[in-house]
Formats: C-alpha cells, sequence, structure tokens
C-alpha cells in the first residue's frame, strides 16, 4: 500500500528559523496520544560556516513540563546523525540536507532541541511525523 | 510495529529559505526508484505578513528535465490543503510556525515541488521534505 498519507500526521517542532546566534531552540513538546510511533525529520538549510555544529537532543516525559534527555536504546538511528558536525559545509551531505531520527519509547511527550555553537546565517527545522495511529484515516492537516 | 525508521528516506526538496518576494522556488527533482510512495512534508516559518500566498505545485515525470503538474488523481490531500493561504496569522500552528503535507500516488519515477509566492515580500521561512516510504528493500540505510 503507498499511502501513507492517511496514516500519519506532522506536528511543527521547531519551525523554519534562522540558525542566528549560538544559542539553543527549544522545540515545541509534542504529545503522541493516538499514535504508537514518531519520528523526527530534521531540515537544514544553507549553513556554510566549517565552524558551525548543530546538535540534535531529544527529550522524553509522562508530563509537558519535564521532559529530559532520551535514554540512546529508545531511539532509532542516533541524535549524532540527525545533528551536523563543525566540518567542512557539503551540500545534500551537512548543508541543505535532511536528516532524521526515530522515538521508539512509551513516554506520551516528546520533542527535539537543537544547540548550534557558532552565528549562521542558515536555517533549521524540525517536524515530527506521528505514525501508527489507533484510529485512520488521519485528518489532513 | 513501531518502525518507520527503517522503512523511509528523507530528501530534500527545498532547503528552509525566507520567502522573501514574488518567487517560484523550484524544488530539486527527487529520485523514487525503489521506493512505493513518497509524502512531501512543507514546514512554514514565523509567516507574519497577512497577505502572504504560498502555493505548492507537486510535479512529477519520467525524465528529470520535462516535470510536469500532478494530477489530483494522483495526490493524497490537496495542494490547496498543504498551501499557505492568506488569513490571520495570530495562531502558531494555524497560519504560521505550521506543518503541512501531501502525498504522491502516482507512478512516474521523478518528483519534486515546488513554491509559488504570488504576493510582495513576505516574512518567514519555508522548507519542504520528501519522504520516501514502503522500499522494494529495507531496512533503509540512515541517511
Amino acid at each position: 500500500m503507498n499511502d501513507l498519507h492517511d496514516n500519519c500526521r506532522t506536528k511543527s517542532v521547531i519551525y523554519p528559523i534562522l540558525v542566528g546566534a549560538p544559542e539553543k531552540k527549544m522545540g515545541a513538546v509534542i504529545d503522541r496520544q493516538g499514535y504508537n510511533g514518531i519520528e523526527f525529520i530534521i531540515c537544514y538549510g544553507e549553513i556554510t560556516e566549517q565552524t558551525n555544529s548543530c546538535t540534535v537532543e531529544i527529550q522524553d516525559g509522562s508530563v509537558t513540563g519535564t521532559l529530559t534527555e532520551v535514554a540512546d536504546a529508545y531511539l532509532q538511528g542516533t541524535e549524532a546523525l540527525a545533528s551536523i558536525t563543525a566540518v567542512a559545509k557539503v551540500a545534500g551531505t551537512n548543508s541543505a540536507c535532511t536528516k532524521r531520527i526515530g522515538y521508539k519509547g512509551n513516554k506520551r511527550y516528546v520533542t527535539a532541541n537543537i544547540t548550534s555553537v557558532v552565528s549562521s546565517t542558515g536555517m533549521i527545522g524540525v517536524a515530527a511525523l506521528l505514525y501508527n495511529p489507533t484510529n485512520a484515516p488521519v485528518a489532513n492537516p | 510495529m513501531n518502525d518507520l525508521h527503517d522503512a523511509i528516506r528523507t530528501k530534500t526538496v527545498i532547503a528552509p529559505i525566507a520567502i522573501g518576494g514574488n518567487a517560484t522556488k523550484t524544488g530539486v527533482v527527487v529520485d523514487r526508484q525503489g521506493y512505493g510512495g513518497v509524502e512531501f512534508i512543507i514546514n512554514y516559518g514565523a509567516v507574519t505578513t497577512t497577505g502572504s500566498l504560498v502555493m505548492v505545485i507537486v510535479k512529477d515525470g519520467d525524465v528529470t528535465g520535462t516535470l510536469t503538474a500532478v494530477s489530483d488523481a494522483y495526490l493524497l490531500g490537496t495542494e490547496v490543503l498543504a498551501s499557505l493561504l492568506q488569513g490571520s496569522r495570530a495562531v502558531a500552528g494555524v497560519g504560521k510556525e505550521v506543518t503541512k503535507r501531501v502525498g504522491y500516488k502516482g507512478n512516474k519515477r521523478y518528483v519534486s515541488a515546488d513554491t509559488v509566492s504570488t504576493v510582495s515580500a513576505s516574512t518567514g521561512c519555508v522548507g519542504i521534505t520528501a519522504l520516501l516510504h514502503t522500499p522494494y528493500n529495507a531496512p533503509s540505510a540512515n541517511p
């Protein structure tokens, strides 16, 4: 079946925004209720600074106010694979590229944060793709 | 099974970029080979301009150089639902800072998506990612 469309929902975690000054961008907290799995899709714009790194951190929790970092055992892929490091930037590899990481834990609330270490004119954004719904088809949007 | 991670691949169509003025942002052509379906995920940033109109156009073709607009019959959802229409920007998650999506169920090998901004300068950013799913061979490598 080629229909993921009616079996998933997307939510904005970090909407597309300039990396700007070095800082930690905090993602919106996503409620997983009604969905059994989640995949974070991290979009990087044209980040050209060789010295810049953007480090992804996945958090989860049972209540929205106290999310903590997820143990690696509950991730599919790694935070390192979803991040970009301070090396020369190549389009499609670590600039103007898309990366992803899955969450297979059982906490209701999850989010993703990104920490950048150098001022940058590039952009980043994170979307959460919720899948395996309890009830399908899923309304769009 | 809660594992979509090993059964998909993501590719950048339009890297996150400022919407700016009237312009068509042409997406990168994505090769569907090895995957049964595509879902385009469109991320909109902090758009504050009420007059902003960003239309999404999904295209497909047998060769990379001649993609044309896809018939609605081959879309899951609609391009309108995936677009950012004119209106209030007061509510995050609705008129701004929102993620939308449209699926492709056609059988052409190459697909892409463009955004067309038809109203003067706009704040905010836009980006599109193609999520290739239903692979012929799994698990899919990451990335």
